[in-house]
């Protein structure tokens, strides 16, 4: 049996490496009511801890409360050890990651084009966890995965070869690497899904509005700069 | 030392909170035993057989209390602890609601929130108007309680049907919804499988083998042991089959189930050609596949790389004579070895037998090779499914280690949520020490609380011999019998 106060945690399918790989030790990156941010010895954020209430992250594992205080920490050979709680996982989950290939057809190629050219002036501009220019840039990148744009490839690999952390916040750049392979909190893919099969999206705007202090606005902008229109209004 | 028995007539409480509570009093300083349970037929016996004198005129919605402390005091004060922790009132749907008294059915729950998914677990005389209710509301419906009527299972599928609407059970002991496990459950990663399960420990071994590969369950609606019989007609396996079909998120659909009436599993084969999806059909039979070889079906299916299942242990040692005992906690597992063994020894008597192989009787007394289901219906009225609490299977496991003319024990040993948290020390201190082989099947994954490496090394210390295929498990067992060979 394992030791130490087991605690059980909802997680990320996208944090199974991490889990199935050997023990390393993590630091807080970032801590908020409603979450914490964990980071590797790189300084990169790996693993987001979300209590209840919080909006799910890809990379992020879910608890019930929050751990003890304690400033050991690491992940590895099964577990996230927080001091002498051991939080094994009880039930794993996959995030979202859209694909609307129909909703091709409500692209703007200006919109893509205007992104292309403009993408470093948005990245890491803003104030906050996550900089607006960067929920603005998730939102496009997840919308061009959704429909699987040729555009992406290009995109995802200038930001690839960019020093995110030294650019943004390392919060806001784990997330964008996370969306340039599609996988986005629920609520954006909640509205994708709406706006490609024409269902009516007051509710999923809605939502998506809700997500942070303009964190749903911004993923709301970059999905209308890429698809401004849903397909009832592009077969109008 | 003081023996103590009490009555409190019409006090329900299930059975897995009264055996919880009956372990936390045995841990009272003086006492030798408690057992605080339902007056049902198998308690009575059970009590009656640990020396206890009985009241007559009980009836199972009574909760007997039968303590054998040191002394007067040592039983009273347990007795105090009894009612203390009964009075310990678990949280209630009300608790989402405060200061609204708690619903009362399952229809006045799914009016308060925005439910689509009813669990049922109450008795099996009454999980039929709950599932009822639940259906009227708007629900699919998984009932966990065994001991229903077919009748009422038909009439409950039928309306469901109708309804367009979903009955996982009854006796449906594990499901994966949507990466949420139900009842007795694995951890399994989302992946490309769902899968439709008449077979509750069945479903449980697929999973786990195809965890054992990498290869992810996004769901698992298990549908009940007799869905593909020829009363009920597979009216569940067939609206689960339309629902994986539908999911996004599934992009392989396998069907598994104990022996099918054969016009039953004709239809769902021929319903399985109308979908979008490749669907692996894996009915345990009499030379069809077993549960490991349609999880290599599975992987095959879906490009993944099968690998065999583990072995754990020392090298088999020399056959022997005697006869194999099978003690199995899942009914499938126990059928799936059976057919094996049956394929080898010819003769194999059980408690759930098969076609044409011979029965035993009401004190379940070994014939030749024998197999016994402790979680058949019959040993589990009005007490946990062995998968929790494993007294029963464990005294037996004593009594066969002891027995000249048991060869070799074969056991499933089941792991995941629900399942108890530790099977397999106990196992191990019953085996340690003997010179009769145990080979064990140990069903689980590696992400399941009890820790599947700790509990394969438990049972190897005790000697045991412990495989992650049943099918392996039995192989092996049956090789060490000389009447095999």
């Amino acid at each position: 049996m394992r030791t130490g106060t087991a605690r059980p945690m909802a997680a990320s399918v996208l944090l199974a490496p991490l889990l199935d790989g050997p023990r390393r030790a993590l630091t807080v990156a970032h801590r908020s009511r409603l979450a914490l941010q964990l980071a590797d010895e790189h300084s990169r954020v790996v693993l987001g801890v979300m209590f209840p209430g919080a909006v799910r992250l890809p990379f992020g594992c879910a608890v019930a409360s929050s751990p003890s205080a304690s400033s050991s920490l690491s992940v590895g050979d099964g577990v996230l050890a927080w001091g002498d709680d051991v939080y094994t996982v009880a039930r794993w989950w996959r995030p979202a990651r859209p694909r609307h290939r129909t909703l091709g057809a409500a692209v703007d190629p200006d919109g893509v084009r205007r992104l292309l050219l403009r993408w470093r002036r948005l990245l890491g501009r803003g104030p906050g966890l996550t900089p607006y220019g960067d929920d603005v840039l998730c939102g496009a990148l997840v919308t061009l995965h959704a429909v699987d744009h040729p555009a992406l490839a290009a995109l995802r690999a200038m930001i690839s070869a960019t020093a995110l952390e030294s650019s943004t916040t390392a919060t806001s750049a784990s997330l964008l690497r996370a969306a340039c392979e599609g996988w986005c909190i629920d609520e954006l893919a909640d509205h994708l899904a709406a706006k490609a099969t024409g269902a009516r999206t007051a509710e999923t705007r809605a939502a998506l509005l809700r997500v942070g202090s303009s964190s749903g606005r911004g993923l709301l902008e970059g999905l209308a700069l890429i698809a401004p229109g849903n397909l009832r209004q592009v077969a109008a | 030392m003081t023996r103590t028995v009490q009555v409190r007539r019409g006090a329900y409480q299930d059975s897995v909170s009264l055996m919880l509570i009956s372990r936390e009093l045995s841990d009272r300083p003086g006492v030798a035993t408690v057992q605080v349970a339902m007056a049902t037929a198998l308690n009575l016996d059970l009590l009656s057989g640990l020396g206890f004198d009985l009241p007559e005129g009980t009836s199972p919605n009574d909760m007997v209390i039968a303590i054998d402390a040191a002394d007067p005091t040592a039983a009273e004060a347990t007795v105090a602890a009894l009612d203390e922790a009964l009075s310990r009132r678990p949280a209630t749907a009300g608790a989402l609601d405060p200061g609204a008294p708690p619903p009362a059915t399952i229809g006045a729950a799914a009016r308060r929130v925005d439910a689509s998914f009813a669990l049922i677990s109450t008795p099996g005389r009454t999980a039929t108007i709950d599932a009822a209710d639940a259906l009227a509301a708007g629900l699919d419906v998984m009932i966990f309680s065994d001991n229903v009527a077919l009748a009422h299972e038909v009439a409950l599928k039928r309306w469901a049907d109708d309804a367009g609407l979903l009955v996982m059970g009854p006796d449906c002991g594990t499901a994966v919804v949507g990466g949420v496990g139900l009842g007795f459950a694995n951890v399994v990663r989302p992946g490309p499988v769902g899968i439709v399960a008449a077979s509750g420990t069945g479903a449980q071994q697929l999973m786990s083998l195809l965890d054992g590969v990498g290869l992810g369950v996004t769901h698992c609606l298990g549908v009940g042991g007799r869905d593909l019989s020829a009363d009920v007609g597979g009216r569940s396996t067939l609206a689960a089959m339309d629902r994986l079909d539908a999911d996004a998120d599934v992009d392989t659909i396998v069907v598994i189930s104990k022996p099918p009436a054969p016009e039953v599993a004709e239809r769902v084969t021929s319903h399985a050609r109308t979908l979008g999806k490749p669907v692996v059909i894996g009915y345990l039979g009499v030379g069809r596949p077993d549960l490991t070889e349609t999880a290599r079906r599975v992987a095959e299916a879906t490009g993944t790389t099968w690998q065999p299942p583990r072995r754990w242990g020392a090298d088999a040692p020399a056959p022997r004579g005697g006869y194999l005992r099978g003690l199995f906690v899942g009914g499938t597992l126990c059928d799936e070895a059976m057919i094996l063994a049956a394929a080898t020894v010819g003769r194999v008597a059980s408690n759930i037998p098969l076609a044409g192989q011979p029965g035993l009787d009401a004190a379940l007394t070994s014939v030749g090779h024998t197999f016994i289901d402790f979680g058949d219906d019959q040993l589990t009225s009005g007490r946990p499914h062995p998968m929790i609490d494993p007294s029963l299977r464990l005294e037996r496991l004593r009594r066969e280690l002891a027995d000249p003319a048991c060869g070799v024990v074969l056991l499933d040993v089941v792991l995941g949520h629900g399942a108890h948290q530790d099977p397999a020390t106990d196992l191990a201190a019953t085996i340690h020490g003997s010179s009769t082989p145990v080979v064990a099947s140990l069903v689980g994954t590696r992400d399941d609380p009890q820790g599947l490496s700790d509990q394969a090394a438990r049972l190897v210390e005790a000697g045991a011999i412990v495989h992650a295929s049943n099918a392996a498990a039995t192989r092996e067992a049956l090789s060490l019998l000389e009447v095999a060979r």
